[in-house]
């Protein structure tokens, strides 16, 4: 079974540690634009297994989401934009399947999906949490352009550690 | 019972998803305070709305109980203005006892949120359904007009101020009489500008204008402003006056809210001859 390993969850406390220590204090200011913020955290829970079970996910993606939302101080937002990025997963990763399917067993790997797959794998997630972040962070579509504006600029930037992370230090795939 | 499991397995990833958002949701609505003050306000307009369309229907009922409602100020105004009544063939003595023949209610009521430096400038007032402010009903100060009531809460109104390009007040040269439409045209919030009114009424700079009836928004002869340059459009047979207004629409604080009781009843008068 797809079951959630060791590895998942200390990434998971990893990319948390991160996001909060190290990423929250990188903010680019840009005019009209007052906060732009850089997220790595989405990346682990795109990384869970892909055969963990929804339901287990939809939790680890709330309580991950709630103590990011501790240090931001901003209760519920970032929790609800990862539960929600956690339910898209599944409809995402259909959407990118590949002719015959998911190897059982693997989780999004680099070596066996290939630098495209990940690719759009990575930005479509990123994506859905972003502008669901700066959505809720909003919370009305008065603002419309600013939420595109900041979710464009922080799509932007995130994904620079991201992929960084991807290609440079992620060795999943290879060897699996 | 059986059917409940089915249910549950088939939708049980949807509705934690459902739940846990809901959750988040509150989170976010009870701890954050843009966010909750942005929900308080968007529920205040969705409550305010249905309010408001009840109150229309209840508002035949209620004309009474408004007309009580509306503050001891409001009758101490009235008793003021010579214009809020019904002239002839009276004494004064009749006059301060004659509440029922008053045709303009003043309601006092203090501005919390206003701007002059936008096209379309809107003025928040401290009073709302709750004291009988309706959409339509004129707001001005002691020195002279405001605007219009747009849009009502419980507890708030907002108003078109006259420096909104949607508002369009028709008024009368106080000299000769003629009248015209009173428009914002965005440069300058101390100024406002009079069309279509006839070229050959004889204006000069420092005429008064006043509001008239026509509007059956504002009564009659509330000052505006005075006329600070006039020319004559070409190729037309009106004037374009540039009006200085008579106060500054940036400094307001107090003013009053008009209910003119009988509109409803020239409106639909007024329908009644269109048909």
């Amino acid at each position: 079974m797809n079951e959630l390993k060791l590895r998942d969850i200390v990434r998971l406390l990893l990319f948390i540690l991160i996001q909060v220590l190290i990423l929250k204090r990188i903010v680019i200011s840009a005019p009209f634009l007052n906060l732009i913020h850089v997220f790595l955290f989405p990346l682990a829970l795109l990384l869970m297994p892909f055969g963990l079970s929804r339901m287990t996910g939809l939790f680890i993606a709330f309580f991950a989401g709630l103590i990011l939302d501790f240090f931001y101080d901003s209760p519920g937002v970032i929790a609800a934009s990862s539960v929600l990025l956690m339910y898209m997963r599944a409809f995402i990763l259909k959407w990118l399947e590949p002719r015959g399917g998911y190897i059982v067993q693997s989780k999004p790997a680099l070596g066996i999906l290939g630098r495209r797959w990940v690719i759009s794998y990575t930005s479509i997630g990123m994506g859905v949490f972003l502008v669901a972040y700066f959505s809720l962070e909003a919370f009305s579509p008065v603002y419309i352009i600013s939420i595109l504006a900041k979710s464009i600029m922080s799509f932007l930037t995130s994904m620079v550690f991201v992929l960084f992370y991807m290609f440079v230090l992620y060795s999943g795939g290879r060897n699996a | 019972m059986q059917n409940l499991l089915i249910f549950i397995s088939r939708y049980g990833v949807f509705l934690t998803f459902l739940f846990l958002q809901t959750i988040c949701l509150t989170l976010i609505v009870k701890y954050n305070n843009s966010q909750r003050a942005i929900f308080i306000n968007s529920s205040n307009l969705a409550t305010g709305w249905m309010v408001n369309k009840t109150d229309q229907i209840y508002g035949f009922f209620n004309i009474r109980t408004v007309a009580d409602s509306l503050s001891y100020d409001n009758a101490r105004l009235r008793t003021a203005l010579e214009k809020s009544y019904v002239k002839p063939l009276t004494t004064s003595e009749e006059i301060t006892s004659a509440t029922e023949d008053s045709e303009y209610n003043y309601m006092p009521a203090r501005v919390i949120n206003n701007s002059v430096q936008l096209w379309d400038n809107k003025i928040t007032l401290n009073k709302g359904q709750r004291d009988g402010v309706e959409r339509g009903m004129g707001v001005i100060n002691e020195r002279g007009i405001v605007g219009i009531i747009v849009n009502t809460s419980d507890r708030f109104s907002q108003a078109y101020s006259v420096l909104n390009t949607q508002v369009r007040v028709s008024v009368s040269h106080e000299k000769s009489g003629q009248f015209g439409t009173l428009v914002y045209q965005r440069v300058d919030p101390r100024y406002m500008t009079l069309v279509d009114l006839p070229k050959y009424a004889e204006v000069s700079i420092g005429d008064t204008i006043v509001t008239n009836r026509f509007s059956s928004v504002f009564p009659d002869g509330v000052v505006v402003g005075t006329i600070a340059d006039y020319a004559v459009e070409d190729g037309t047979n009106f004037y374009n006056i540039k009006v200085r207004l008579s106060h500054d629409m940036g400094r307001l604080d107090y003013v009053y809210i008009i209910d003119y009781i009988n509109k409803k009843e020239q409106l639909e008068l007024e329908g009644e001859n269109d048909e």
